[in-house]
């Protein structure tokens, strides 16, 4: 399990969203509010801006090390901005069989593919379903695969399902994606007799929209063993969180809550200890934001299938 | 203090003189001038607040650094009970506009007060429980009207009996409502005799509009609590392992303002009416506890329910995807 968060809007520098709060995500990684493990298996964003050369591509930091000593992270933060934006702190139990290294570190973005993907979650017994997406997931993906997490094959699995991976993906597209990958892994699961608490929190973008589940399968059917899972009884470190700035509150006729969307952010959770002006997104939710001509920013949270 | 003082306050009404007296000696004195903050938003919620006399101001901080208010409260208001019950965060800061007289439980004397097998501890526990319920309710209710249309008459799903031990004492230990269970002998005791049963993804188990006729605990798995009528749904609590439901329309005797159905499939236990008004009365340390239980996941229903969710688009079908598109199928491994 793990802390993430996006940002899709106007230009922001990205010190601003890393550091410039009371909860923000680089303090996460060693005092989360909402889960009692720390994070401390690696830190990486992607951050996208319009001014800069080849804008489709976004800029890329990824480390093994926590970012609350990093210098260089610091400063290159205070001089990025950015209109789009994934970070993660990932969050492995304090075992040694976990692998720690940049080839595990999210978020995930193969070469010549627009789409990122960072994920808070943790696919129960992995390894037992890992061959079995091998049918799913394209060739030419799967040989890209460098790392050992779950999450690396749900992104391939994800790209897998989409026309041209390597194309240009819409939000709905993606969406679409997300919910056949999700229905594959259930099938996986089933098939193998896997029946435990998994939760699959991801964030895609490809710097122009952004997808998010709020997603477990089996909720509530802990693992019988000794692990961090099977003591976890609330389930806060599953929660997801939205935000958003509005503009011209004061001059719409339709009063402040309609005003045009210019930002909105998505976190495993809020960067105020406040809370205010965040919201929680309900379980089995996917969220879809992207740029609309009447409402600046559209967002929409849909109940996913059962 | 004295009894009769405590007597004219709405949450203690009625109570007889020896139960007032016990009452009384959970509580201390509140007297403060304009402008002292009584609770501090974010600030653990560590006391409740009975108001005798005085006006006070709930207000919360919005993300632009500014106030907005909540509401007021007035002599014969009780305030901090949900905070006190979860022991969660308080959502709002409370300041008293004018001087104020009230009386304060503070967490200690909570401690004390939810275990205390005494006549009017046990009835000023069930007094919380139960404002906290008719808040519930309240909440439930106004969602309704907002969402209009009509509840589905879709029948409860029966579901398959569980056979009695099927799920191990440790792990019925170490559900949420049992934490503050001490010793195993006492969550045997509460569960003794108390049928439970397995649901299917996507069952009915309790019908909105319909009398609960059982308090349900979720052992495994998920029940998801909504207002979902013909127009629209809210979903309103995901209740997990270790969390109750159906006590809106069994304690305050009334029609379940909410209906409930399984996200996931379900081992649950369901305590019969009788039972769990027997249980909630009865002074003995297992009950006791059970009863704290209740009203603490009651609370955190409240808090559920009034807290700030983002509002989805309702999935369109339930049992299938509409995105499936044939994957090829799997060879299963033998169960």
């Amino acid at each position: 399990m793990c802390r993430v968060l996006a940002y899709l809007g106007g230009p922001v520098l990205v010190n601003d969203l890393l550091y410039g709060a009371d909860a923000s995500l680089v303090r996460q990684a060693v005092d989360p509010e909402l889960m009692s493990l720390l994070n401390l298996g690696g830190f990486g964003l992607a951050a996208w801006s319009p001014d800069s050369p080849s804008p489709g591509r976004p800029f890329t930091y990824r480390v093994s090390t926590i970012p609350n000593f990093d210098r260089n992270l610091r400063a290159l933060a205070q001089k990025v901005e950015a209109t789009a934006f994934v970070a993660h702190v990932r969050g492995v139990t304090y075992d040694e069989r976990q692998q720690v290294g940049g080839h595990n570190v999210h978020p995930f973005q193969f070469e010549g593919v627009s789409v990122a993907l960072a994920q808070n979650g943790d696919l129960s017994d992995f390894g037992r379903m890992r061959f079995d997406l091998l049918q799913y997931v394209r060739p030419e993906l799967a040989s890209m695969i460098e790392g050992t997490t779950d999450t690396e094959w749900v992104y391939a699995l994800i790209l897998s399902m989409l026309d041209d991976p390597f194309g240009p993906v819409g939000p709905e597209e993606a969406a679409g994606a997300v919910e056949r990958a999700l229905e594959c892994l259930r099938d996986v699961r089933e098939a193998r007799g896997i029946a435990v608490q998994s939760p699959v929190n991801l964030v895609l973008t490809d710097g122009r929209w952004l997808v998010a589940t709020r997603f477990a399968f089996d909720y509530g059917w802990y693992p019988e063993d000794e692990s961090f899972f099977a003591g976890e009884r609330e389930h806060d470190y599953t929660s997801l969180w939205i935000t958003s700035e509005r503009e011209g509150e004061d001059r719409d006729d339709r009063g402040a809550a309609e005003g045009r969307r210019s930002a909105v952010l998505v976190a495993s959770e809020p960067l105020s200890k406040s809370h205010a002006g965040w919201f929680e997104v309900p379980e089995y939710s996917l969220i879809v934001a992207a740029p609309d001509s009447e409402r600046g920013i559209g967002v929409e949270v849909r109940e996913l299938p059962w | 203090m004295s009894v009769p003082d405590l007597a004219a306050l709405p949450l203690l009404a009625g109570l007889p003189a020896a139960d007032l007296a016990q009452v009384a000696s959970f509580m201390t004195r509140l007297e403060v001038s304009p402008g002292t903050r009584v609770f501090v938003e974010g600030e653990s919620g560590d006391r409740l607040c009975l108001v005798e006399s005085g006006r006070l101001e709930a207000t919360i901080r919005m993300p632009d650094g500014g106030e907005r208010t909540l509401g007021h409260l007035e002599a014969g208001a009780t305030a901090g009970e949900i905070a006190l019950l979860t022991g969660g965060r308080r959502t709002a800061t409370v300041t008293a506009l004018t001087p104020t007289r009230g009386w304060i439980i503070d967490g200690r004397a909570f401690q004390a007060l939810r275990l205390d097998p005494r006549r009017g501890a046990i009835a000023l526990m069930r007094r919380l429980g139960m404002l906290a319920l008719s808040r519930l309710r309240v909440r439930y209710e106004h969602v309704a009207a907002e969402i209009g249309g009509l509840p589905s008459t879709e029948p409860v799903a029966p579901g398959e009996p569980v056979p009695q031990g099927a799920l191990g004492l440790d792990y019925l230990c170490s559900l949420l409502c049992f934490v503050g269970f001490e010793q195993p002998s006492y969550v045997a005791e509460v569960l003794r005799g108390v049928p439970s049963r397995s649901v299917a993804r996507g069952d009915l188990v309790l019908r909105e509009g319909a009398r609960p006729e059982s308090l349900i605990l979720v052992a495994r798995g998920a029940i998801e609590v909504t207002v979902r009528h013909t127009t629209a749904s809210r979903r309103m609590r995901l209740a997990g392992p270790g969390r109750l439901l159906g006590y809106s329309g069994m304690l305050d005797d009334g029609m379940s303002p909410v209906a409930a159905r399984a996200r996931e499939r379900t081992l649950m236990f369901e305590f019969p009416r009788d039972r769990v008004l027997e249980l909630l009365e009865d002074p003995a340390p297992a009950a006791r506890r059970l009863a704290a239980a209740v009203y603490e996941d009651i609370a955190r229903a409240v808090r559920q329910a009034e807290r700030p969710m983002a509002s989805t688009t309702v999935a369109s079908g339930r049992g299938g995807s509409r995105f499936r598109r044939g994957l090829p199928g799997l060879e299963r491994e033998p169960a």
